[in-house]
């Protein structure tokens, strides 16, 4: 027990910190923050609302991801393919086909859930780093099947895909508001869906399979059925994300969907934090916005000759070290570690150099 | 001969991927850790050599030397630095750092050098004639380092006492501290060796590829060769690269370029799904 | 029904290795069971056999009389009614302690419990039935007060007892206990003690027990086996078992056992 002294002229009062109460958490935050959202086109620009497009979709990739390595412990490189799966299949069922819109969507995350299991069922045999290689081969893999039957997706040419989403009582043009209500209104369902799963029988048996698959499988968690679920939950939001990316962009092609981008979506990770959905959104907010914020830095201070890319290469790999090797719980682990110390205050303890790093990295 | 052909092009290819995987092993089995850098560190010692060659006007085998010394220097201050703080951290932070590694090394190789591909052929043009088989001098010189090195390699781990330091990290950590074998040093060296054999392997696989920032593309397809064996062991990495290069060279002669170009990784999928553990799989159980 | 467990020539050898060499034994619903024996004579390789976290290569083992066990897989195991702790605990360093505890309960969660924890209370207040559960069986392990505590922080005598919480949780008809005195002094152990007699009232269960600690299986257990490099010495009740001549030469060695027989 620590105490804590003050002296009021004679008298001395003392705290200690078997008074401070573990308080039921109140999420007081989230009506506020949702109307927020809602409110805020009126207050920026066009092309703001586009990067707000784009940030949903990044939003959507990093919260899938965040279910299958997050929650479920499982590293995969492979997200890319599964949005490049998404954004293919949408295009294919809506341009080629003339299917419908939500109909399409629906089909492309379901063509990317059956095709999670091409990894998600092998998974169980192969942990961590061969987990990793094997599914940075698939999404070269599916890079390479992509060009190879170019003449349903027009390979390297890019695929048009139309920027209307179209239901039928309204359309949505990607770039307006409307679409930005609807993508949006998407993204916070998604976001809520994933809160509920951290914290039901399935979220449970996920983060368990992540600290001690041997705990779990005692404890009743079938290895296979839960792994195999992870995977197919997280490519089916991930290929939504990719169908999504392809309406808001307008054109996809192989290279929108390289290793590159899986390592994208696992740096908003990192940044972010993983295991917590909060995490994500904040590392896709930060990743979405950091071209914008790099192309500013480098008309400001360098000629402008300067290739951007190069420089942006740089600049994602020095803040990859950066936040691993300082902060590996990313920006939301931080805040938690800030906000016990408030909670605490001032009985805090004094923590010994990295040991109080690491708090949820398993 | 088409096949002959294709088995000496195969068998080259299958040396370089077995130097690269030869580095992937060595680091894994000391500090495992899978260095996803290895091919950026590859081009980045050829650029070196390219620099000295072209820049400084030295001779080949010089500049060779000199970027293999580089190499060495490239993967201990790597390790020092970067993969040092990270001892004790899960796999996804170490894999991470290692493509942050990867990334900048491109970036900075691409503010210096630029993003043309330069060609860097040290070798004679004209194919050496051995009666029935002709052989042309980058591949025949691909193999024969790859051989001394092998054997090289033997006698060094075998019977060098550093050799046998570095077994013995590979195999219990705690054990060789305990018998006080300066295991960070260890650790150390083993970065810069394993980059030293990346830098060869570069020099050697350059006139084929052709040498540019994205050049180390090219390690990372051996990595599926490092897992065909079973990443534990050193001939493992050399049978497993040996493999690879023959089977996707052959593979090239009968199937589409696609199929060819993703060669290593359906071989990766399919080493994955029948025998995860690899060819040269050791039997552990885990005690709970 | 009077047997919960019956081994039949159950055989596991490691290549070359034999673990286990073929032993037979039952045991009964309800009573407290002790497995002892010297270090490698294969007691936990037995309780991994049951988990199927080990494949043997001969024999069987009948649950409830009915079920063979090593046809089921391992996840099976706690469906049937079967919880575990390991001597290595396998516990969630990082997580909260409560739900580590709210782990074990997975078996006994079914679907429409989930569908009525959609609510906006739930969202909101994040309290459900399965905390409910987990407070409970933190209450009855008297260790409620570290409830929010991440384990990684926590002594080892309580990781012990969260561990044991969490195969509770899952309201087991057969508990197996591996080594759950270890790293415990002596008042530790009689308190482990009477928790072990209070658990097997309070849940209704068959306890086996994997031990070192002769004391501790004396005053606990109701049949006690003796096990030797694979096979059974002896099984019978403690009193009997601890004074047979070839169980005392086993845990004290050749001539110290003959004295003690004689003495």
């Amino acid at each position: 027990m620590r105490t804590f002294t003050i002296k009021l002229g004679k008298r001395k009062i003392c705290f200690s910190d078997r008074m401070i109460k573990e308080e039921e958490e109140r999420r007081w935050w989230i009506l506020p923050l949702i109307v927020l959202v809602y409110l805020l086109p009126r207050f920026v620009g066009d092309y703001t609302i586009y990067l707000l497009s784009l940030l949903a979709v990044n939003i959507i990739g990093a919260v899938s991801l965040d279910i299958l390595c997050g929650f479920c412990g499982q590293l995969s490189l492979g997200h890319a393919a599964f949005l490049a799966i998404g954004a293919y299949t949408y295009g294919i069922f809506h341009m080629t086909f003339h299917q419908g819109c939500i109909i399409s969507l629906l089909l492309a995350g379901l063509s990317g859930a059956l095709l999670s299991l091409l990894i998600g069922i092998p998974s169980l045999r192969l942990k961590g780093l061969y987990l990793a290689i094997a599914t940075m081969g698939f999404t070269f893999i599916v890079d390479e099947a992509v060009l190879f039957f170019s003449t349903w997706t027009h390979g390297v040419e890019g695929f048009r895909v139309s920027r209307v989403f179209d239901l039928d009582f309204v359309q949505l043009k990607s770039g307006t508001t409307d679409f930005y209500y609807f993508i949006y209104t998407l993204v916070i369902l998604i976001v809520i869906f994933s809160r509920f799963l951290l914290h039901s029988k399935l979220g449970r048996a996920f983060t368990s399979i992540r600290d001690s698959d041997v705990a779990a499988e005692v404890s009743g968690v079938n290895l296979l059925f839960y792994k195999v679920l992870a995977f197919s939950i997280s490519s089916f939001f991930a290929s939504v994300g990719g169908a999504l990316m392809g309406v808001v962009i307008g054109t996809i092609s192989p290279e929108d969907f390289d290793i590159l981008l899986s390592i994208n979506y696992l740096v908003m990770l990192v940044i972010g934090g993983m295991g917590s959905v909060y995490g994500a959104v904040i590392g896709a907010i930060f990743i979405t916005f950091l071209p914008e914020w790099i192309t500013n830095l480098r008309d400001a201070f360098l000629p402008s000759g300067t290739d951007v890319s190069v420089l942006q290469l740089l600049i994602y790999g020095l803040i990859i070290l950066i936040f691993i090797v300082f902060e590996p719980n990313g920006v939301y682990g931080r805040w938690l570690v800030i906000k016990a110390y408030f909670k605490k205050f001032p009985f805090n303890e004094k923590k010994i150099g990295r040991v109080a790093w690491i708090l949820r990295w398993r | 001969m088409l096949i002959i052909d294709g088995v000496i092009n195969g068998v080259a290819l299958g040396s370089v991927y077995a130097l690269v995987a030869l580095g992937f092993v060595l680091i894994y089995k000391a500090t495992k850790v899978i260095n996803f850098a290895q091919g950026e560190i590859m081009m980045v010692c050829c650029y070196i050599c390219y620099s000295f060659l072209v820049y400084f006007h030295l001779s080949f085998i010089p500049s060779f030397m000199l970027a293999i010394f580089f190499g060495f220097l490239l993967g201990s201050i790597l390790e020092r630095f970067f993969i040092r703080p990270l001892i004790g951290y899960p796999i996804l932070p170490i894999v991470l750092a290692t493509i942050g590694i990867s990334m900048v090394l491109q970036a900075v190789a691409g503010l210096i050098w630029g993003f043309e591909p330069q060609k860097m052929d040290p070798f004679p043009a004209t194919p050496y004639d051995l009666g029935k088989i002709v052989i042309s001098p980058v591949h025949l010189w691909t193999i024969t380092i790859t051989v001394a090195l092998i054997i090289l390699f033997f006698f060094f781990f075998r019977y060098t006492l550093l050799g046998i330091n570095l077994r013995a990290i590979a195999e219990d950590i705690l054990g060789a501290m305990a018998s006080g074998i300066p295991v960070r040093k260890m650790f150390n060296f083993t970065w810069g060796m394993a980059s030293a054999i990346s830098a060869i392997a570069g020099v050697l696989v350059a006139p084929i590829v052709f040498l540019h920032p994205h050049m180390g593309a090219v390690g990372l397809r051996a990595l599926p060769a490092a897992v065909l064996g079973s990443f534990g062991s050193i001939p493992g990495a050399i049978v497993g690269g040996l493999v690879l290069g023959l089977s996707e060279t052959l593979a090239g002669l009968y199937f589409p370029k696609e199929i060819k170009d993703i060669f290593p990784w359906l071989v990766l999928f399919l080493v994955l799904i029948v025998k995860p553990e690899g060819i040269f799989y050791r039997y552990e159980q885990k005690k709970v | 029904m009077h047997n919960i467990l019956d081994v039949e020539n159950l055989f596991i050898a490691f290549r070359g290795l034999v673990a286990l060499n073929g032993i037979t034994f039952s045991v009964q619903a309800g009573e407290i069971f002790g497995l002892v024996g010297t270090n490698g004579s294969g007691k936990s390789t037995f309780f991994n056999c049951v988990n199927k976290l080990y494949k043997p290569q001969k024999g069987r083992i009948i649950y409830k009389e009915k079920i063979d066990l090593l046809k089921l897989p391992a996840h099976k195991m706690a469906e049937l009614g079967i919880a575990r702790t390991f001597q290595n605990l396998e516990l969630f360093p990082h997580t909260k302690v409560i739900e580590n505890i709210m782990v074990g309960l997975h078996p006994r969660l079914k679907i429409r419990r989930f569908l009525s924890n959609l609510s906006p209370k739930t969202f909101i207040r994040s309290w459900n039935w399965d905390k409910d559960e987990a407070f409970k069986i933190l209450d009855f392990l008297g260790i409620s007060r570290f409830h929010a505590r991440l384990v990684a922080g926590l002594p080892y005598g309580i990781q012990k007892l969260i561990e044991l919480g969490r195969a509770l949780a899952a309201k087991p008809e057969l508990l197996l206990l591996d080594e759950p005195s270890a790293g415990m002094n002596e008042q530790e152990t009689r308190e482990l003690a009477r928790l072990i007699k209070l658990i097997r009232e309070e849940f209704e269960c068959t306890i086996i027990l994997v031990e070192h600690d002769m004391n501790l299986v004396q005053s606990v257990c109701d049949t006690l086996c003796v096990l030797d490099s694979g096979n059974i010495v002896k099984i019978g009740k403690p009193e009997e078992v601890t004074r047979d001549p070839k169980v005392i030469k086993i845990f004290l060695g050749e001539d110290e056992g003959a004295q003690a027989g004689r003495g």
